[in-house]
C-alpha cells in the first residue's frame, strides 16, 4: 500500500514559448503510515509533485500508481483510489461556499453517495476532530468565523472523506502561533490515531522538523534530499542550502554555539530540548574548569 | 519628528452573528511618530488588521478618533488626502496586483490621483528602484515570485508618496527567500525615513522594528521596544504567542539558575553571554 512516482515529469505549457518543466524525473515511494514533510523555495515543484498524488494533474511522462492503480486511468477502481487521496490547499477556506457548515463539511460526503446518516455521523467526527463544537457550529455560516475557525471548517471537510492519504499545502499559513499548534496538533493526532499517511507541504522548516517522519527537500523540480529530519538538516547542509532552504531556527542556534566551542547533541528538533542541551553544556564545562 | 498617527480611545464594533454585535477594538490609545517603525503582533482575531484599516480610512471608529497628520479619518471630504499619505499593502499578493505589466501596476495609484503623465514615468522609476525591481519593469507581474509581487504592491504604495506604510502580514504568504526580500527592503525604506506599520505573527520580524505593540482582544495589552517586549517570555506564551528561540532559551537557562542579562532576545546576544 504505498503512493509510487515512477519517472515521472510534467511541463506546463508544452509546445509555447511559456514551457517549463516542473518537476523531472522523479522516483518516490511513500508508504501508508508515513508522515512526510516537503521542503523547498517557491517554484521547486513542490505543489506540481503534490498533485499528482491524486490526479489532478496526470505526469507527462512516467506513472503515478496508488496502491498499484495507474491515477490516469479512467476505470472505476481508479476514480476510487483518487478519492483515497484528501488534499488540503493553501488557504482551504477560500474554497468554503456552502450556506451552513453542515452543508460545506458534507458536500464531499454526499458525492461519496453516502446515506444521510453516514453523512451525519461523519461531519460529528470531522468537527470534533478540527475542535469545533457540532451543536453549536453545525447550523452558522462558514463565513461568520475567524480566519482560524474558516480553516478549521475547510479541513474537517476533507477529513469526512475519511481519506487514506492526506496531503496538506501550508496548512498552517497566516495562522498565529497558537492556531498553528492546534492544526497540527490535531493532524499528528490523526496519523497516530488512524495511521493515515501525511504528506505535508511547508516553508515552515520548524514544523517540518518537528512533525514529520521523513523529509523530501525540493530545488529544481528534483528530489535533492530524501531522509530523516535530524539527518537533512545536519549532514545535508550544503545541499539545503543550494535549495533555498533554511535549516530549523534551533539548529541554527546550536551552530553557533558550535562555532564558540559549545557542543550540543544534533538532534534536537524542538526549543525545550534544545534549552536542556544548552544548560549540560554549559553545566559540564562550568564542572570540567 | 512630529505625531503622524494620533488614535484616542478607539472603538470599533461589528455587526456579528444572530445580531449580537462583536467589540474588535477597544479603549485604543496609540500615537505613531513620523520615521518610526512599529510592529504590531497578536493572535488571530486580537484586533491587528481591524486597528490597520482604521489608519487609512478603510472603515470608521465606532467610538473615539483616528488621526492622520492631524486629519479625522471620519472627515469624509479628506479621505483621500488620508489614503495618500498611509499606503496599505496586504498578505496575498495576488489581490493586489491590477495590470498586465509591472509598471502599469505601479502607475495605477498616481493615476488615479492626477497626477500628470511625466510625474507618472518619474515616480514609478523612483519606486520600482526603492523595491530592487527595476529589471521587471516591463514583466508581467503574474510570472513572478511572491516576494516579487510583493515587492509591486510595495512599489504601488510608494508611487503614491505617502508618509506611512501600513503592511497587514505581508510575509504570511511567502517562503523564506521571499520574506527575507520583503522584510529588508521595508527595513531599508524606514531608514530612508518612511514610517512603518508591520503587522506580522513572525516574531523574527517583530524583533527589527523600533517599537512592539501587543494586540489582545482588542485591546493594547503591551507597549515597548522589542527587548522590553520579548523578554516576558512567560506573558506571551500565555497570551498564545511565539517568541524568539533565543528569549525561550535564556528564560529556561535563568531558571536553572544560570545567570543571564534579562534582554537577551537574538542567537547572537545568547551565544557571547554564554560563550564569551
Amino acid at each position: 500500500m504505498s503512493i509510487n512516482f515512477d519517472n515521472v515529469t510534467y511541463t506546463y505549457m508544452p509546445g509555447t514559448p511559456y514551457q517549463r518543466t516542473a518537476i523531472q524525473n522523479i522516483n518516490l515511494v511513500i508508504n501508508k503510515g508515513e508522515f512526510v514533510g516537503i521542503i523547498g523555495h517557491t517554484g521547486s515543484g513542490k505543489s506540481t509533485l503534490v498533485q499528482h498524488m491524486n490526479g489532478l494533474i496526470v505526469p507527462t511522462s512516467g506513472q503515478v500508481t496508488i496502491d498499484g492503480i495507474d491515477l490516469k486511468m479512467k476505470s472505476q477502481a481508479a476514480r476510487q483510489i483518487r478519492r483515497q487521496v484528501g488534499m488540503v490547499f493553501q488557504y482551504p477556506e477560500h474554497q468554503l461556499f456552502e450556506e451552513t457548515i453542515y452543508q460545506d463539511i458534507a458536500f464531499g460526503p454526499k458525492n461519496l453517495g453516502l446515506s444521510e446518516d453516514q453523512i451525519e455521523t461523519r461531519i460529528k467526527r470531522a468537527m470534533e476532530f478540527v475542535g469545533l463544537n457540532y451543536d453549536t457550529f453545525k447550523d452558522r455560516s462558514p463565513f461568520n468565523l475567524s480566519g482560524g475557525q474558516m480553516r478549521r471548517v475547510a479541513i474537517a471537510g476533507v477529513i469526512a472523506l475519511e481519506p487514506d492519504y492526506l496531503a496538506l499545502d501550508e496548512p498552517a499559513a497566516g495562522l498565529d502561533p497558537c492556531g498553528r499548534d492546534e492544526i497540527f496538533g490535531q493532524i499528528v493526532q490523526l496519523h497516530q490515531q488512524t495511521g493515515i499517511t501525511v504528506i505535508l507541504v511547508s516553508h515552515n522548516m520548524e514544523d517540518i522538523a518537528r512533525f514529520a517522519s521523513r523529509v523530501l527537500v525540493m530545488n529544481n523540480g528534483q528530489i535533492s534530499l530524501d531522509g530523516l529530519p535530524q539527518e537533512i538538516f545536519n549532514s545535508g547542509r550544503e545541499k539545503l542550502q543550494e535549495a533555498g532552504v533554511d535549516v530549523p531556527p534551533i539548529t541554527a542556534l546550536i551552530d553557533k554555539f558550535r562555532v564558540r566551542g559549545l557542543a550540543i547533541s544534533n538532534d534536537v528538533m524542538t526549543a525545550e530540548a534544545a534549552a536542556k542541551g544548552i544548560y549540560q553544556a554549559v553545566r559540564g564545562r562550568t564542572n570540567a574548569h | 519628528m512630529g505625531e503622524l498617527i494620533k488614535i484616542e480611545n478607539l472603538r470599533h464594533i461589528y455587526p456579528g452573528y444572530d445580531n449580537q454585535e462583536v467589540v474588535a477594538l477597544t479603549d485604543i490609545n496609540l500615537t505613531i511618530n513620523q520615521g518610526e517603525f512599529v510592529a504590531i503582533i497578536g493572535t488571530n482575531g486580537s484586533g491587528k488588521s481591524t486597528l490597520a484599516k482604521h489608519l487609512n480610512a478603510l472603515i470608521l471608529p465606532t467610538g473615539g478618533k483616528c488621526l492622520i497628520a492631524g486629519i479625522d479619518t471620519a472627515d469624509n471630504e479628506k479621505v483621500w488626502e488620508i489614503r495618500q499619505q498611509i499606503g496599505m499593502v496586504f498578505q496575498n499578493p495576488d489581490n493586489q496586483i491590477v495590470a498586465a505589466i509591472v509598471e502599469e501596476d505601479v502607475a495605477f495609484g498616481p493615476e488615479n490621483l492626477g497626477v500628470a503623465p511625466q510625474e507618472i514615468a518619474r515616480r514609478v522609476t523612483e519606486a520600482l528602484a526603492l523595491v530592487n525591481m527595476e529589471e521587471y519593469r516591463h514583466h508581467g507581474p503574474h510570472l513572478l515570485s511572491g516576494g516579487q509581487k510583493q515587492r509591486v504592491a510595495i512599489a504601488g504604495v510608494l508611487a503614491m508618496r505617502p508618509k506611512c506604510l501600513v503592511l497587514d502580514e505581508p510575509t504570511a504568504m511567502l517562503d523564506p527567500r521571499g520574506r527575507k526580500e520583503v522584510l529588508d527592503t521595508v527595513c531599508r525604506l524606514n531608514k530612508e525615513g518612511i514610517t512603518v506599520v508591520y503587522i506580522t505573527h513572525f516574531m523574527e520580524e517583530a524583533v527589527t522594528a523600533h517599537r512592539v505593540v501587543v494586540m489582545e482582544q482588542g485591546k493594547i495589552a503591551m507597549e515597548g521596544t522589542p527587548t522590553e517586549i520579548f523578554c516576558q517570555v512567560e506573558r506571551l506564551k500565555t497570551m498564545g504567542l511565539d517568541v524568539p528561540v533565543a528569549a525561550e532559551i535564556a528564560a529556561y537557562l535563568r531558571k536553572q539558575g544560570i545567570q543571564l542579562s534579562q534582554d537577551i532576545i537574538s542567537d547572537e546576544q545568547l551565544v557571547v553571554a554564554l560563550c564569551p
